[in-house]
């Protein structure tokens, strides 16, 4: 009975997942196939490359591009210098803490962004008065803003491992907090790390909201500024964009392997 | 004086005493185990030792040296956790030099540390291994190398064999004790199980709510506990509920003669508290004779002895009676039997 039940039910399951896939897939891929469309649409029906050269003849994209991608790098850096060291010291040696810490690394999530700005908005005239108007002084508000999913990240990274155990017998051994965190710590939540970090690479190239009301020349601030003259370009930018993300997506987890490789051949 | 000294240590935690006034010395070179159930406070004096828990009041001293304040990471003290504690991103080889890294020894030593290391303890080729491909055993004593690399000033364990099975435990807790007096090393020992604690040490202290109860040689702490509470939680032991009458101790017919009795007053409760192996038997028909009467419920075969399950005669306590298994086979379930430990040692306390 078992036996003859059995390949049907096999079957049934395998056409549920290929529809799942097609369904999904079809949506995912959809809009990304749509815009690889319309970015090289010419003249008269032909084909043309003219929205994604233009992308490099535009400075003020280019200047955006490179604003956008630094202010990705600073704003993962200070939150995870800001989280790691605070999450881990909690979990050591605060733990009725941790509840307050965690609500207040949501926070950012339950408040709208416009909110957020109004806020800013006198604090930034102060940022901008000791630290100059560069945008990448978004990175403070940006640190913040992905403190949710950054939390979320690495609170699991940490969970995973016995950090009490590991830390005391590093301790025990003779290593200073520091080397604890550095040595025992980062090494052993590097996927949850690079998880974190992506999820803010990936938040802060999308942001437009915050960037756009505090008068800052983002990617997305420009996209939006040229989508206004030249859709094509826009368009061209923003797949541009995306592409770029799943190489990342994909280089930052090959690092985390080819690290962990190395260390099996020592 | 002792090399390692624990003075009054003393520890709370929310209000609930964990430690309450410990003192303990323990010489050079001497494996001293804390014994006890959970909660009686070993862990937490351990931990107190390796500078993870700070005592509320008291001090540790280590050759002389009070180190109470200095935190855990000055303090060279080599442990071995309950938990497996290997760094999970490190090799058997890069855990065991970690310490020697953080003391800035050079390459050529600490390869030459780690390869005498692995070999002390049988795992001469693992040193390339990560922790998730070795056994929960050879975790354990990657993990011990791991704190003997440092060269400390005392090994603590705490309970490091308690996560693996019977068989490897036995192994590995032979195989600490060998290279703990190989080395002359000071070793704080702390576990749940009599047993170990019997098996490799030199002095074995046992606790209850925070404090000593008895701390001696696994021989004298065994064969002359110093309260009940020692007699029961170390070994097997049989508590027979009797009531003191004129100077002895009346267990049904039978009338135990004992001094521990004299200063009971009469009809009080007592417990008389004796192990299998010293207690007689014979077998016994007919009418009472003023012998400690009953009969042999069940026998339960243990290698070299059998185990009797005697119930007495007029009441329904039970009694446990260890023979030799060839004069065991006697004495079937149902006989009849007289026993006697009036020779031997026992144990008299209040109800």
């Amino acid at each position: 009975m078992a036996v003859t039940a059995k390949p049907p039910r096999k079957i049934a399951g395998t056409v549920l997942r290929v529809v799942v896939l097609l369904v999904l897939g079809f949506y995912f891929i959809l809009p990304l196939v749509a815009m690889g469309e319309f970015s090289t649409r010419g003249i008269n029906n032909t084909r043309s490359l003219d929205s994604w050269t233009g992308i490099f003849e535009d400075p003020d994209l280019v200047d955006s591009i490179l604003t956008s991608v630094e202010l990705a790098v600073l704003s993962s850096v200070l939150m995870l210098v800001l989280l790691v060291p605070t999450m881990a010291w909690i979990r050591l040696r605060l733990p009725k803490l941790r509840r307050v810490v965690e609500f207040l690394c949501l926070l950012p999530l339950t408040i709208p962004a416009i909110v957020l700005v109004v806020g800013m908005a006198p604090l930034y005239a102060w940022v901008n008065y000791f630290l100059g108007d560069s945008p990448l002084t978004l990175t403070f508000v940006y640190a913040v803003l992905v403190l949710p999913f950054a939390y979320r990240a690495i609170d699991a990274g940490l969970a995973s491992i016995d950090l009490k155990t590991l830390a005391e017998a590093a301790r025990s051994l003779g290593a200073s907090w520091g080397t604890v965190l550095w040595r025992i710590v980062v090494p052993n939540i590097r996927t949850a790390l690079i998880g974190a970090s992506l999820l803010s690479v990936a938040l802060v190239l999308g942001e437009f909201t915050i960037a756009s009301l505090l008068n800052f020349e983002t990617l997305q601030v420009q996209v939006n500024l040229i989508g206004k003259r030249n859709a094509g370009l826009s368009i061209a930018v923003s797949l541009a964009c995306l592409v770029f993300a799943f190489v990342l997506l994909f280089l930052l987890s090959y690092v985390g392997q080819r690290r962990r490789a190395t260390v099996v051949e020592d | 004086m002792g090399y390692l000294e624990l003075k009054g240590l003393r520890k709370s935690f929310g209000g609930l005493p964990a430690l309450d006034g410990l003192d303990l010395d323990l010489s050079e070179g001497e494996l001293v185990s804390l014994l006890g159930p959970s909660g009686c406070g070993k862990t937490t004096a351990l931990r107190i030792v390796a500078g993870f828990e700070t005592a509320d009041t008291g001090h540790v001293v280590v050759a002389g040296k009070d180190i109470t304040s200095v935190p855990a990471n000055r303090r060279d003290m080599g442990m071995v956790f309950q938990a497996y504690s290997l760094f999970p991103n490190m090799t058997a080889a890069q855990n065991i030099e970690f310490g020697l890294r953080l003391r800035k020894a050079g390459s050529g030593e600490r390869s030459k540390r780690v390869a005498e290391l692995l070999e002390l303890v049988g795992l001469g080729k693992f040193g390339g291994r990560f922790p998730h491909q070795m056994s929960g055993g050879q975790q354990q004593r990657v993990a011990l190398a791991r704190a003997l690399a440092i060269q400390p000033r005392v090994l603590l364990l705490d309970e490091p064999l308690s996560a693996l099975d019977a068989k490897v435990r036995v192994q590995l807790r032979d195989e600490i004790r060998r290279i703990q007096t190989e080395l002359g090393m000071t070793t704080l020992f702390v576990t749940h199980d009599q047993e170990e604690a019997l098996a490799v040490s030199d002095r074995v202290g046992v606790m209850s709510q925070g404090r000593l109860e008895q701390l001696d040689t696994p021989a004298v702490v065994y064969r002359e506990p110093a309260s009940a509470f020692v007699a029961q939680f170390v070994g097997v032991t049989n508590t027979v509920l009797g009531r003191s009458e004129s100077g002895a101790v009346r267990l049904g017919t039978f009338k135990l003669a004992t001094d521990a009795a004299a200063d009971l007053s009469d009809g009080s409760d007592v417990k008389v508290i004796v192990r299998p192996e010293d207690i007689g038997i014979v077998e016994h028909e007919g009418e009472p004779n003023g012998a400690l009467l009953g009969s042999v419920l069940t026998q339960s075969f243990l290698g070299p002895v059998t185990r009797l399950v005697i119930r007495l005669d007029g009441d329904e306590q039970t009694i446990r009676v260890d023979q030799p298994s060839n004069i065991a086979a006697a004495y079937p379930p149902g006989t009849a039997v007289a026993l006697d430990f009036t020779a031997s040692r026992f144990m008299v306390v209040k109800a």
